[in-house]
């Protein structure tokens, strides 16, 4: 059990690319934390790095109380789960799980003992002297978690763990996960380009772009108040709209019509002022008529997702995509109107593109969101 | 002759057809068994002849007898280059294959500038090393390290001669072996030794199999290398043994040659038959992608 602290770290590859600029980061003990972001923005080597796989330019590195900065990987107590598994193919189960006692030189017996009680917690009695190759995606997964489990590691680093698997056991694997930290409560860090992933299984994340992290947060603090442009557009299952906007007189000028000021911006920007309005789909309403401030638009396509429609629009600032419940889908063609909720709609600095307001002005909702 | 039927072949046309497709057949019959005969005939003396009392070039059975081996089995000069070609090539196998994975590996790992063309020039020099033209420096070296006509000199020349071509094929193999398996090994605490031994080892083991059989066969033909750089007639190896076989008038011994040279071609035989069986000389790396 540690809790880990990351200062100033920076990674540079042979090859000139800056994975890592000056990461700062504090992941508490027992937390689970993920790293979230598009492929190249850095996530696996900052993970890579806390492993000891790669080794920092610049920067410190402290899990619990050491300086592991400089220490290979065997000593810092971390235990990682990588993307392919990583079992190994001329092992059968039992041996696999024990190979990290067997390098800490825990004796036959004892570390075959162990090896069937964390297999067996993990659902695993049954096949624990096949090969990896006889057992299904789901059943290497956890023989893997079984490994990094019964090394009795202070961290537990895990690099897309489920990407390998399909749809339907992917959602066991994460409840699966979850389960387990709940159990063991180590220190986890868990790397993903899948935002659901990050969204349903971290206490808190950090959404990472070209090496620097761009937010930290509860997923709920990040969801709801992404604190710039880049994090508003990459989280989302439907991507937040984000329209050209002016500050005019109370309101925020759309093209030629106008939305109201977010709440969290109000004072906080001067008249004339460029701003990017943002605003979730599922946060805007659609009316027939136009009511209050609200921007015309016109349907161009409704798409089912099940619970509820998407419809794309096209108004004079551009595309905007609204969810709507499934009751009252419009008619493509139709002319429509967008009203923005005042409360869920978010105002960005055209310049800098940073949120206008405070980050986490949600705070005491999203910490108890997360509990 | 009916409309849409084939105009029928005139009969003299279709049986010079015949013939001549006939007398295709009989050529290409009498020409593969001509050259199977040349293959097989030296075959057929190589396993007939040590069996005959009076061999002679003609390959058969006159007067079958075993006494043959009996005689060469006496024959203190026999069983000591038998011996020492095992020595020879157990020897040079075991460097071969200790110093090429433990090559390969590095090579395979550590990113070192230009590490591919140091491999080839290796590969280059390889096939001079052992070739009859660097004989006279090989010699000389030999001579001033003082490891001439011993079994270890021919052996640490031997195994100069290989060591390329078997870290060019290791290297391969290692290659194909993931990253992932040893770095989550590492991240366990696992030194570079216990990877080597307990991951790449065991999933590299056709690869070491084929360079250790390949070296073994190669020693065990190998004449030149034992015939220069041994001196004394009791570190002589079956391959240059055979030399001596010739009575003082220069004439062959063929009842010792063919008894002797059976003998010599079994361990090829048998060491073929068990890579075959067990690894099936495919080349593959145990990788699941």
């Amino acid at each position: 059990m540690a809790a880990i602290t990351i200062s100033q770290l920076t990674k540079v590859f042979a090859n000139g690319v800056r994975a890592l600029r000056d990461v700062d980061l504090t992941i508490a003990d027992g937390e689970f934390f993920a790293l979230l972001g598009p492929s190249g923005c850095g996530k696996t080597t900052l993970l890579r790095t806390i492993a000891g796989l790669e080794a920092p330019n610049a920067g410190r590195i402290v899990i619990g109380e050491r300086d592991v900065t400089r220490m290979p990987p065997g000593p810092r107590k971390v235990a990682m789960v990588f993307q392919d598994y990583a079992l190994y193919p001329h092992m059968d189960v039992t041996d696999n799980i024990a190979y990290p006692l067997k390098i800490q030189r825990v004796g036959r017996a004892a570390r075959r003992q162990r090896a069937l009680e964390t297999g067996s917690h993990l659902g695993l009695a049954g096949m624990m002297d096949r090969r990896p190759a006889q057992l299904s995606g789901g059943q290497q997964q956890r023989v893997a978690l079984a490994r990094a489990v019964a090394s009795h590691p202070q961290v537990f680093l895990f690099d897309e763990p489920l990407s390998n698997l399909d749809a339907r056991l992917r959602m066991e694997a994460r409840t699966f996960l979850k389960r387990l930290h709940a159990d063991l409560r180590i220190t986890t860090v868990y790397v993903t380009h899948d935002q659901s992933e990050a969204l349903a299984l971290a206490d808190r994340m950090a959404v990472m772009d070209g090496g620097v992290i761009r937010q930290v947060g509860s997923p709920v603090e990040v969801f709801q108040r992404p604190a710039n442009l880049f994090v508003a557009s990459f989280i989302g299952s439907t991507p937040m709209n984000l329209l050209d906007a002016r500050v005019d007189g109370g309101l925020v000028r759309v093209g030629p019509d106008a939305a109201s000021i977010p709440e969290s911006a109000r004072g906080l920007v001067q008249e004339g002022e460029p701003v990017v309005l943002g605003v979730r789909p599922e946060y805007a309403e659609l009316h027939p008529q136009r009511v209050a401030e609200s921007i015309a638009a016109r349907v161009v396509i409704t798409e089912h997702l099940g619970t509820a429609f998407l419809v794309d629009l096209e108004t004079a600032a551009g595309p905007v995509q609204v969810v709507v419940s499934e009751e009252s889908p419009p008619d493509t063609g139709d002319d429509v109107f967008v009203l923005t909720n005042p409360q869920r709609s978010l105002l960005y600095r055209r310049d800098t593109g940073e949120l206008i307001g405070p980050a986490s002005s949600l705070a005491g909702l999203a910490t108890a969101a997360a509990r | 002759m009916a409309e849409g039927t084939l105009p029928a072949a005139p009969p003299a046309a279709d049986t010079r057809w015949l013939v001549r497709a006939v007398i295709a057949r009989v050529q290409l019959y009498v020409f593969i068994a001509l050259v199977a005969a040349f293959f097989a005939l030296p075959m057929a003396w190589l396993v007939l002849s040590p069996f005959d009392a009076h061999p002679t070039l003609v390959a058969g059975l006159a007067h079958p007898t075993l006494a043959n081996f009996a005689d060469m089995f006496r024959n203190p000069a026999v069983r000591g280059s038998l011996l020492n070609s095992v020595l020879l090539a157990l020897g040079t196998m075991v460097v071969v294959v200790a110093t090429a994975a433990l090559a390969a590996y590095a090579l395979s790992r550590v990113h070192v500038p230009g590490h591919n063309v140091i491999l080839y020039v290796l590969l280059l020099f390889s096939s001079v090393v052992t070739g009859s033209a660097a004989m006279v420096p090989i010699f000389l070296l030999a001579y001033d390290l003082h490891i001439i006509n011993t079994i270890t000199g021919v052996v640490l020349v031997l195994a100069g001669g290989l060591l390329p071509a078997a870290i060019f094929i290791l290297k391969d193999f290692m290659d194909s072996t993931p990253a992932s398996y040893e770095e989550s090994a590492r991240v366990f605490g696992a030194g570079p030794f216990q990877i080597l031994r307990d991951i790449v080892v065991p999933l590299v083991r056709p690869g070491l199999a084929v360079i250790a059989v390949w070296s073994m066969v190669t020693v065990w033909g190998n004449f030149l290398t034992p015939f220069i750089l041994l001196r004394d007639p009791s570190l002589t190896p079956a391959s240059v043994q055979i030399y001596s076989f010739y009575s003082a008038g220069g004439t062959a011994n063929l009842r010792l040659i063919s008894t002797f040279g059976l003998l010599y071609t079994l361990p090829v035989v048998v060491m073929y038959l068990v890579v075959q069986n067990r690894y099936g000389f495919r080349f593959y790396g145990g990788i699941k992608h």
